[in-house]
């Protein structure tokens, strides 16, 4: 299929994506560098406030050391304040604030001061209970409270660290690993003299931007972990609590550039074979990169969202029980409006009717509108694309104020022809109804627009030698323009398929769910399980559920695809 | 546009996207910063405004920045803002997730610096909505709570018990046939609440996690708006609430229960009033409802927990209370404000002021989230379709039950 | 050329034809009119009632609109995550469209299945997490960080659309090109482009729509009024327990105005490819 002349890809072919790819990753590396410095400066700072209030606690000795540092303004920007408290209201007051933190159960003693309570709550904060939001108090100030006796309340005030005097230090790390990759990308699409040549660069490149990455990321851990120790060591002769780990951070940044390294692997591998490849390569990352980072990253925490329960802000571990409970359909029978079943059942019958209503209404405008001699073409197709650009929030409803049972439109409407008023959303298959009726409203235009650009790639002499041949219209429009449309016409409809299988506003706007929660599709459970009765996981697992169900559909459609693609040959 | 042309502007592009990268860390201002939350709109926005430039005129060290977020978004926004270090220092929004809040440490209990002589300013009802666990959250800036909005021209006098507000409706009714007696939304458990309690039933059994809906007295609240409906035939079907404002300002509508947002929805009206609600004359108890708080609370990851205090108690002082009752026409939590004469003048907020003493402090508890759509079902059922009210009770209850666990 | 196809119809076919159109125009265009007309009267409820013909024309509400701090800024920034969003989706979208289409190379299957997979993640639940990656990356309350989300939501459909219309352009074209000694990427900007117009219109006109009327991911990121979308600006009037249904609307007829003008722009390239050019170069 492919001719050898189209071996001669030209320099000039791939560089623009691999720049853009390679500019895009230093800017992103700019960015996740600025952020951890400063997250670590934050945390470092809490460390040494914290490192200083725990030995203050035990010795009485650093007081004077780290009151002389205090007195002469000693140190980088990273200046203890002591003070060791008296027994005193004062101390009830603010160990007060430190119970509901540490232990919110413990909370319920009204305001008055409970010795015994408090002392635990200090003693488990002392302990490491870390809850960085009572750190901070004024300013850049963290501070740091650990009980000192029976009597006395160690505290350190911490000014927080300036530690990203050393850009220049991160700055070289991501300029190197720019530098690297743009040669990776420049070894891949050069033929080399030997056939190993540009797959062995790539790997090496590819290793070296990883490295890069790594050497940056744990270069300023161990510089920001070096000044909190020296820091500590000066005030309190105790060395700082271990730092927390620079590798997750060269992870998150990696793990995006890991489908970019192993499309350029596996594109030099078999650039020996076939270099078009390399091109290939070249045009499709740009586009991955963006999809790795922002779409599997949070989606792969959704899905881990799903194995857990959420109960007052904590998210344990719960397993499969999420999934369990929903596939057993818990405490409803399986025909219940709110069991799984039901409301995939509803699901696929709202997908299925919708799509088919959008696209024969779009085809046959479309078919309608390309007529070259029709006038006012052009307004026509203007006016009918309004539902789409209209916001739907208030077309949907106005819908619903056409669908009320006593001054509803509708009903008055058929009213005119003698029908009695109808309940619309009291039963289901009406308030069914009126969603569909309004999401085909609303979906209609962009089918129309679609099958618009479609109808173009039929090419006009099919047609005009099918009338030479004595065809009629519909026989031309079965045996001609069906098959050929199918390749641009159906992304469009596969994509709108799980477009409407997700389509959460209608739902919710129009019919609310009513009856009774018959008419809620699941991503509309989903919602409700998260955002009204606050469970997470089990909004996170019907989520996944939903996202399996249409990776099946998927499986159908490529082999729609697969057929659709031969239509061309 | 040739191709070195196409390449430049994405090089630029991408330079200019590491630059908006860098660009985060603005040089500090010699003043702190305080960041302020809300979701006010029009006068009451305004008068908000007011309130922050008069606090830093008596503040020259301290800037107040106040930004208005959408109101379906707050929430959310809040929950993934606020843990990472990028939310507010203060924001104003209704009291319900307090209990949410509290538990995930994104407010921060003001005890350590509130105290009693702070708290008597306000009406006791609007600041027990903000204790958790025995701790206080916020302060109230203003409640909002149902009375009986009524349109004089069909309705000589507010009625003062239900029986009074029944016969009323009827004759207006029956004056013309056009009218309707009562408009609200009825499978709406906030709408409901007056009648339930009216009744002597409640939500859930004190402050432990138990079910008490399905109780006898619930059950009869549910049957009497069922009399109203059915049988009475006063309450219009499917009443939504821009049904409900069309026909009370067309004069076609007697009576309606709603809070005071709805005085916004009367501007061309010239024909309206408000009372508080009448008295259940199957029990004698006063019908009721929810009261809910809009507070300002404090972001348990604040850098300037000290100023950002400060700001709190100076929006709730008396005076401050009083311009925004008086020009913003709020409901405000403190108690001064009322006795002033023109607010004393006021029907509208006379009526309110009177609900206050009679109203349930609508729970802040999580697990009062729960209970809102099972409600509409069981509503919905019982009134409307005219299942046993029992029987839905319990089904919801049970559906709440579940979802606990 | 002109045969029987290009004839004019009959009279009663055109009228026919153009009653059903109009017809249909109408049933579509009805429930804009309840929009229109809560826009043009002073009052802030919602319109019930059968009628939806405007008996008010004041501008209060636009003048409203306008009046608001920050509106023409949150109305550039529409522009500027619409427009960047836009030549993003495209043009990413274009030249991977294009290897899907000509090229077949391992991993090609698993590539498009990937985009169309990333599509069926649930949205809402996608928000919190997304959160935390664009905090992460440092681009939140910077509109890079908006378009970079909307270009990964408009991509996948681009993807699938401007690859399904390359399939439909013969090769034969392609080889003859490139027996003349024209190279690759001469191929693509010259001859495929150009055919693909219809394609790439709907393209953009898709990208545009999807950064232009997103609302909840936008209200989520920025922090600063000055940042805000024109979509967000919208939804503050939506409160608790009332909406301002006059600036409501008049708020939405703004949004969908330059909508229907790009459309109107573009729809011009509707027409074309194929038809216009020739096979027989």
């Amino acid at each position: 299929m492919q001719t050898g002349a189209l071996d001669a890809g030209a320099p000039r072919v791939g560089l623009l994506g691999p720049l853009l790819t390679t500019l895009l990753a230093a800017g992103l590396a700019l960015v996740v560098f600025g952020r951890f410095a400063a997250e670590r400066a934050d945390a470092v700072t809490a460390w040494a406030a914290q490192a200083a209030a725990e030995a203050l606690a035990r010795d009485a000795a650093p007081r004077a050391r780290v009151a002389a540092l205090a007195e002469a303004g000693d140190g980088p920007a990273l200046l203890p304040r002591v003070v060791v408290d008296d027994p005193a209201p004062r101390k009830y007051a603010f160990l007060r604030v430190l119970r509901y933190a540490a232990h919110p159960e413990r909370a319920g003693q009204g305001l008055a001061p409970d010795r015994d309570a408090d002392k635990a709550a200090a003693d488990a904060f002392g302990r490491g209970a870390r809850r960085p939001d009572l750190r901070w108090v004024g300013g850049d100030v963290a501070r740091a409270a650990v009980p000192a006796g029976p009597d006395a309340v160690a505290v350190v005030d911490a000014r927080r660290a300036e530690l990203l005097a050393s850009p220049a230090l991160h700055f070289v790390a991501v300029l190197a690993g720019a530098l690297l990759g743009l040669l990776a990308w420049l070894a891949l699409l050069r033929r080399g003299p030997s056939r190993w040549a540009a797959p062995a660069g790539a790997a090496l490149t590819g290793a070296g931007v990883l490295a890069a990455l790594w050497w940056g990321a744990s270069a300023l851990a161990a510089a920001t972990d070096a000044a909190a120790k020296g820091l500590a060591l000066r005030t309190t002769g105790v060395p700082a609590p271990p730092p927390v780990a620079a590798g997750e951070w060269a992870l998150l940044f990696a793990a995006p550039l890991l489908p970019l390294v192993v499309f350029a692997v596996i594109g030099a591998m078999s650039a020996s074979r076939r270099s078009p490849h390399r091109v290939a390569y070249a045009y499709v990352t740009p586009a991955m990169l963006g999809m790795a980072v922002l779409i599997l990253v949070p989606f792969g925490l959704g899905v881990a969202l799903a194995f857990t329960r959420h109960e007052h802000g904590t998210f344990t571990f719960v397993g499969l029980q999420n999934f369990v409970r929903i596939l057993k359909s818990e405490g409803f029978a399986l025909t219940h409006p709110l069991s799984f079943y039901f409301t995939l059942g509803v699901t696929i019958l709202w997908t299925g009717l919708n799509v088919a209503l959008h696209a024969a209404i779009g085809l046959g405008l479309a078919l309608i509108l390309r007529e070259p001699t029709l006038r006012l073409k052009g307004v026509y197709r203007v006016l009918l694309i309004v539902p789409w650009a209209v916001p739907n929030y208030i077309t949907a409803l106005i819908w619903k104020g056409m669908f009320n049972k006593q001054y509803g439109l509708i009903n008055h409407l058929l009213g005119l022809v003698g029908v009695e008023p109808v309940g619309w959303f009291s039963q289901f298959w009406t308030a069914f109804a009126a969603n569909v009726t309004t999401n085909t409203w609303l979906g209609f235009p962009f089918m129309m627009v679609v099958a618009l650009g479609a109808l173009q790639s039929i090419p006009r002499d099919l047609y005009e030698a099918a009338d030479v041949d004595g065809a009629t219209r519909w026989q031309q429009f079965r045996h001609i323009t069906l098959p050929l449309l199918r390749p641009a016409l159906l992304p469009a409809i596969i994509l709108g398929s799980v477009w409407t299988f997700n389509m959460f506003n209608i739902i919710y706007l129009v019919s609310g769910g009513q009856p009774n929660g018959a008419t809620d599709i699941l991503i509309v459970e989903a919602y409700r399980w998260a955002f009204e009765q606050d469970r997470y996981g089990y909004a996170a697992a019907y989520s996944v559920l939903i996202f399996l169900v249409l990776l099946a559909y998927s499986g159908l459609t490529n082999r729609l695809s697969r057929s659709a693609e031969g239509a061309y040959g | 546009m040739s191709a070195s042309a196409v390449r430049a502007l994405f090089a630029t592009l991408a330079w200019a996207l590491c630059a908006l990268g860098c660009g985060e860390r603005a040089p500090a201002d010699a003043r702190a910063q305080l960041v302020l939350w809300h979701s006010y709109r029009g006068a009451e926005e305004a008068a908000l405004l007011a309130a922050l430039r008069r606090f830093e005129a008596t503040r020259p060290d301290l800037r107040v920045r106040a930004v208005s977020i959408p109101y379906d978004a707050f929430p959310n926004k809040l929950g993934v803002a606020v843990p990472r270090g990028n939310g507010p220092d203060l924001f104003v929004f209704a009291h319900d997730r307090v209990g949410d809040w509290a538990e995930t440490g994104i407010i921060e209990p003001i005890g350590f610096w509130a105290d009693e002589a702070l708290i008597d300013r306000f009406f006791r009802t609007t600041v027990s909505p903000l204790v958790y666990r025995g701790q206080l959250y916020g302060l109230p800036l203003a409640f909002k709570t149902l009375a009986l909005y009524y349109d004089p021209g069909l309705v000589p006098a507010p009625p003062a018990t239900t029986d009074d507000l029944v016969a009323a409706a009827k004759a207006a009714r029956a004056a013309d046939p056009q009218v309707w007696g009562l408009g609200y939304e009825v499978d709406s458990l906030y709408f409901h609440a007056p009648w339930l309690h009216g009744f002597g039933g409640a939500v859930y059994a004190d402050e432990d996690d138990t079910v008490a809906l399905d109780s006898p007295a619930s059950a009869a609240s549910l049957a009497f708006v069922r009399r109203l409906l059915v049988e009475e035939k006063i309450i219009p079907e499917e009443a939504t609430s821009a049904l409900v404002t069309a026909l009370f300002n067309d004069h076609h509508l007697a009576f309606v229960i709603s809070g005071p947002w709805f005085k916004g929805e009367l501007a061309g009206n010239d024909r309206w009033a408000v009372a508080p609600l009448p008295t259940v004359s199957e029990t004698g108890q006063p019908a009721r409802p929810f009261l809910g708080v809009e507070a300002v609370l404090m972001s348990g990851h604040s850098r300037h927990k000290r100023s950002a205090f400060a700001l709190m108690t100076f929006l709730t002082t008396d005076a401050e209370a009083t311009h925004r009752l008086l020009e913003g026409s709020q409901l405000v939590a403190n108690q001064a404000p009322y006795d002033d004469p023109r607010a004393r003048e006021d029907a509208f907020l006379r009526a309110f002021r009177g609900q206050v003493e009679h109203s349930v402090s609508l729970s802040n508890r999580p697990h009062m989230r729960r209970v809102w759509t099972p409600m509409k079902t069981a509503l919905s059922q019982a009134i409307v379709h005219g299942q046993d009210p029992l029987e839905a009770l319990r089904d919801a209850a049970a559906t709440i039950q579940r979802a606990t666990e | 050329m002109s045969g029987p196809r290009d004839a004019e119809p009959k009279p009663p076919v055109r009228w026919g034809t153009h009653l059903f159109l109009a017809s249909f125009a109408v049933v579509t265009l009805f429930p804009v009119l309840w929009v229109v007309k809560m826009a043009f009267r002073p009052e802030q409820t919602f319109a019930t009632g059968l009628n939806p013909l405007p008996t008010v024309f004041s501008l209060d509400n636009f003048r409203d609109l306008f009046a608001a701090p920050h509106f023409w800024q949150q109305m550039l920034n529409s522009v500027i995550v619409a427009a960047v969003t836009t030549a993003a989706g495209v043009f990413l979208a274009c030249t991977a469209a294009y290897a899907f289409s000509r090229f077949r190379f391992p991993g090609r299957r698993a590539g498009l299945m990937a985009f169309l997979v990333t599509q069926m993640f649930p949205g809402t639940m996608m928000m919190i997490p997304l959160y935390h990656v664009l905090d992460q990356l440092g681009l939140l309350d910077h509109l890079a960080g908006l378009v970079l989300v909307y270009s990964t939501t408009a991509i996948p459909f681009c993807v699938f659309q401007l690859k399904g219309y390359f399939d439909t352009i013969p090769r034969d074209l392609e080889e003859s090109a490139l027996m003349d000694g024209a190279s690759q990427f001469t191929i693509f900007w010259r001859i495929i482009l150009p055919l693909s117009r219809p394609a790439i219109a709907v393209t953009a006109l898709f990208s545009f729509m999807t950064a232009w009327n997103e609302y909840i991911l936008a209200a989520t990121f920025m922090s600063d009024e000055a940042s805000y979308t024109l979509p967000v600006q919208l939804q503050q009037y939506v409160g608790d327990y009332t909406t301002e249904w006059g600036h409501f609307a008049a708020g939405a007829l703004l949004v969908s105005a330059p909508v229907m003008a790009l459309f109107f722009l573009l729809q011009r390239h509707l027409v074309g490819g194929l038809t216009a050019g020739g096979v027989k170069g």
